[in-house]
């Protein structure tokens, strides 16, 4: 306790000073933790009863609805079996590869490039499993009626809630058809369109042997790829059909339709019809608000 | 700055000395609080923050308290909205009032309503409400042609009350607007700046 009284001697001066230097201000931190919380923020657990790894997805919105987990509400917290694993690194997938990102390679997994020269290249296993948020919607459909091919939409045009699907791997949404195809009649496109929420990965343990299987001691590891509530909106429906519009004589079968077509440029009602196929193409998109 | 503070000795007049020191000591002190530790050692004293600990506050934010939501301020195209025919950056801090229930899913919304012109497709500047914040159970129903409509924010119901809120748009916003063309139907886009 420092009194006046005791200020009056050196020793007591000495003595608050050292006071005040404790006092100084030496630092100042700021914590930020490793990742902030933010929609669809995944956290991975292991089920000791069901003995598998699930998945627990903070709620993100579409069109401010949430998604659902089989018929489970996001909102509602539902777990998400992770069960359908792929060895990270192998097969393709986005952009035609499957990269390793390098911090799993610090850790001992083998690259992908090794991997794929080898597939049985020693190293820590990886595998992942990939998140992904699914919207359906309505998709071009032809037919071929009476000769006379028919444009017309499959699905419903009321969207539905979206879903979450935990999927081996992400491939994208589809590529544009050929317009070939769908000429042939008889064709449907997709109806539905997909983003990638987060890959999982689990890390076997630096002593579990290559043949080890998936257990609480593999470490889990999430790389997340949507961070904000997203919108989602898909092109517009084409008129309903109308076969003046695609008036395309389909005589004999299809193939010969078509090969008369391509042999023959000139025929405007070919061209007619290729334009509206590849116009009336329905594609969504998801962006984030 | 560290001022100079020198050890005296034996005999040294201490007293000018020490009322600058006691000014500059008063003038260090900071407490601890809410999410910052202080630690206090022989050469000086240490705060830390905890950041990610504090909730986040950004545009739009709802905080719902019994049956009345606060909303912190945006904007939409540079317009501020209004809620009750108040702008929501007014001092009273005006509060939507949370009627109707949710829907049959539990469900209701925070929502931003704009009025547009569809001619020039902006907001009509002067409307009674250019932009303006509601409740609502069917936000999609609310959609017109001269309408567009937003959740900001899901409120998930557990019976009579709200359970959560989910926030929904979280970011400053930009509208456009596409006209009606033959089949093909009018739209309203909202994007995060």
């Amino acid at each position: 306790m420092i009194t006046p009284q005791s200020l009056r001697t050196a020793v007591g001066w000495n003595e608050f000073l050292r006071n005040v230097r404790r006092n100084r201000i030496v630092s100042l931190q700021r914590w930020v933790r490793k990742s902030s919380s933010h929609p669809w923020k995944t956290r991975v657990m292991w089920n000791e009863e069901d003995e598998r790894f699930e998945a627990i997805i903070k709620p993100g919105l579409v069109n401010g609805r949430a998604p659902l987990v089989g018929q489970v509400k996001l909102t509602d917290a539902p777990a998400i079996p992770l069960t359908a694993w792929r060895r990270a690194g192998t097969g393709t997938g986005l952009g035609g590869y499957d990269p390793i990102p390098s911090f799993f390679t610090n850790l001992g997994v083998a690259s992908a490039a090794e991997l794929a020269s080898d597939p049985n290249a020693s190293g820590r296993r990886l595998m992942a499993m990939d998140l992904v948020l699914q919207q359906d919607r309505p998709g071009l459909t032809t037919v071929d009626v009476g000769g006379v091919l028919t444009v017309g939409v499959q699905g419903s045009t009321k969207l539905p809630r979206a879903t979450i699907a935990a999927l081996p791997k992400f491939t994208g949404n589809p590529a544009a058809p050929d317009p070939l195809q769908q000429l042939a009649g008889n064709w449907t496109d997709s109806t539905r369109d997909s983003e990638l929420i987060c890959t999982v990965y689990v890390l076997a343990p630096e002593e579990a042997d290559s043949e080890a299987a998936i257990d609480e001691t593999w470490a889990p590891y999430v790389a997340h790829y949507l961070f904000r509530c997203v919108l989602y909106a898909h092109s517009d429906l084409p008129a309903t059909a109308n076969p003046d519009d695609v008036k395309v004589p389909m005589t004999g079968t299809a193939g010969d339709s078509q090969i008369s077509g391509i042999q023959d440029q000139q025929s405007a009602e070919f061209k007619r019809a290729i334009d509206f196929i590849t116009t009336k193409r329905i594609e969504g998109r998801f962006w984030s608000i | 700055m560290t001022p100079n503070l020198p050890d005296v000795r034996p005999g040294d007049p201490i007293l000018p000395a020490f009322e600058a020191v006691v000014r500059w000591d008063r003038a260090q002190q900071l407490e601890s609080g809410r999410n910052v530790r202080k630690r206090v050692m022989p050469f000086g004293t240490a705060y830390s923050a905890d950041q990610a600990a504090l909730p986040w506050s950004h545009p739009w934010k709802v905080v719902v308290s019994g049956m009345e939501a606060t909303v912190r301020a945006g904007a939409v195209q540079n317009v501020v909205p209004s809620i009750n025919g108040v702008l929501m950056t007014d001092a009273t801090q005006p509060k939507v009032k949370i009627e109707g229930g949710p829907n049959d899913d539990d469900e209701s919304w925070i929502a931003l309503v704009v009025t547009v012109l569809p001619e020039s497709g902006l907001i009509d500047l002067e409307a009674d409400e250019p932009a303006k914040i509601i409740h609502t159970n069917d936000w999609q129903s609310l959609e017109t042609e001269t309408t567009g409509v937003l959740p900001l924010a899901l409120l998930v119901w557990s019976g009579d009350s709200i359970g959560s809120v989910v926030a929904n748009a979280t970011m400053p916003l930009r509208y456009a607007y596409r006209a009606k063309d033959g089949t093909k139907p009018f739209r309203h886009f909202f994007f995060a700046v």
